[in-house]
């Protein structure tokens, strides 16, 4: 009780105020519950608190915590859940979505029952229930990405594993920056199956893989990198026997020279480069023959040689066989040699050079009858 | 780039097999004994050539699966210029090498109708 006046000269202006004497204690206004809303990652937990307002007969407030005196629920304990015993109001994430988390307190109301006082029960209690809410969003998090790499131009299955997702996709989309379209096959709340349509015009590199649900984007330091087909490596060369039929090099009739299976390995930019293993990419030559002849035209598949195909293998692996001349009369020094530029086509028809070469065969000499070498220069060479 | 008369011609002439020449064979069939005929016809025949046409005929039919044209699968002028090749040398060696293309170039025409109903089967 007591009188507030406040004098303010500036044009002699004042105000004042009486604060009358409070007949009841103050009564319970409402329930407010914080955070608000709060961006978890599944498994993380957070304390989410209660505060009980009260107000005066003079309108004044005051608050006080009332966590521990709260009943605490979610709405969707899928997604998140409440402790509604020690630690009480402690909100623990489980799995992508969004969940309302609700405090209930039952204060106390006091109405003056008698006016003017003194009375004997000045005041009457009402018990109201407040209820105050806040959210938990639970965030996409990627933890990882298999595989980590895919060809330009083509389709690579990729299975995103992470946490955060929701249960069933939704609106929800997987991002990886430029000139990407993605087919979805599965979906969970922990691993996403998803085709990764790589255009040819796709930057090659790194890209920044995400998952956008309603409740965010999840983090970007996980990476696809888009492969580009740009050299070959030699895994074997081997010597094709003697014979009159395929899948035979040099039948006796023609039996100075050599020819040989040669299996490559396709890779990409990277240094040291990966191999690109992708069944999709067709192998492709063009260049002249030991005779000086043009050619253009896919490596394989050739009948009778059951190692050449059309296509890469899944390991991104190739056979360029037969590979050689064999002739009915010795093959003279400095030998007869063929030019060959291989490129590789992917199912976008993009073409890529990956190797340029030069063969030599020789088998000088009669005494060469059932012999010859070949050697590219490099890291191709075979004898018999 | 050369057709495939071009690059029999070539392999009869010159007694050089390349690796290309089975890509260009591979798919000829019985084709490739048609553009034998051509370019065998009104030339002598030595024993190299005769070898070099045997080649021809043995990569032709590697796999007449793969043979575009349905009647060139079969080895019909095949069989004649084989036999023709047969009658035109007493060498026994030659001969010999005459019968196992003979046999090879069968062998392989069955093999492709029996691989062929097993699919049908299926």
């Amino acid at each position: 009780m007591g009188r507030l006046v406040v004098m303010q000269r500036h044009k002699g202006m004042a105000s004042n105020y009486d604060c009358q004497y409070c007949l009841c204690p103050d009564s319970y206004d409402s329930l407010s519950v914080s955070p608000s809303t709060y961006p978890f990652l599944p498994v993380d937990t957070h304390p989410y608190a209660s505060r009980a307002t009260y107000k005066d007969c003079n309108g004044s407030y005051t608050y006080y915590d009332r966590t521990s005196g709260s009943t605490w629920s979610s709405n969707n304990t899928p997604v998140a859940t409440v402790n509604d015993s020690a630690p009480k109001g402690l909100v623990t994430a489980v799995a992508g979505g969004s969940a309302s988390i609700g405090a209930t307190y039952v204060g106390i109301i006091y109405v003056p029952t008698c006016q003017p006082p003194p009375c004997h029960v000045p005041c009457t209690c009402y018990y109201p229930v407040h209820t105050g809410g806040g959210t938990a969003n639970v965030m996409p998090n990627i933890t990882s990405i298999s595989p980590l790499r895919g060809l330009i131009g083509a389709t690579t299955g990729v299975t995103i594993s992470g946490s955060g997702f929701g249960a069933s996709r939704g609106t929800s989309t997987v991002n990886a920056e430029s000139n990407m379209t993605f087919t979805y096959n599965s979906w969970s709340d922990t691993q996403i199956q998803v085709d990764f349509q790589v255009a040819s015009n796709a930057p090659s590199g790194n890209h920044n893989v995400t998952v956008t649900t309603t409740q965010g984007t999840s983090n970007s330091d996980k990476v696809f990198y888009v492969q580009v087909p740009t050299s070959l490596s030699v895994l074997t060369v081997s010597v094709l026997p003697d014979g009159p039929d395929p899948p035979s090099g040099c039948p006796a009739s023609a039996n100075y020279g050599i020819q040989i299976d040669i299996k490559y390995l396709v890779r990409d930019q990277s240094n040291p480069p990966n191999p690109i293993q992708s069944a999709s990419m067709t192998p492709h030559e063009t260049g002249t023959l030991f005779s000086g002849t043009p050619y253009d035209n896919n490596i394989g598949p050739i009948p009778g040689y059951p190692t050449s195909t059309e296509k890469t293998a899944s390991d991104g692996t190739f056979h360029d066989v037969p590979v050689g001349v064999c002739r009915n009369l010795p093959i003279s020094n400095p030998g007869l040699t063929s030019t060959q530029n291989i490129t590789v086509i992917t199912p976008a028809t993009a073409t890529y050079q990956v190797r340029t070469q030069s063969f030599t065969v020789t088998a000088p000499g009669s005494e060469s009858f059932g012999h010859g070498s070949i050697t590219n220069g490099s890291d191709i060479s075979a004898s018999r | 780039m050369a057709g495939p008369q071009q690059v029999i011609s070539r392999m009869i002439d010159t007694g050089t097999l390349e690796g290309h020449d089975t890509m260009v064979l591979g798919g000829m069939g019985d084709a490739a004994a048609v553009t034998v005929t051509k370019v065998l016809a009104g030339r002598s025949l030595s024993t190299d050539k005769i070898d070099m046409v045997l080649i021809v005929l043995s990569r032709s039919f590697a796999d007449p699966r793969g043979v575009a044209v349905v009647p060139d699968r079969e080895p019909r002028t095949a069989l004649f210029v084989l036999a023709y090749l047969d009658s035109s040398t007493r060498d026994a060696e030659l001969k010999k090498r005459i019968a196992h293309t003979r046999k090879y170039v069968q062998d392989q025409y069955q093999k492709s109708k029996k691989e062929k109903e097993g699919d049908k089967k299926k």
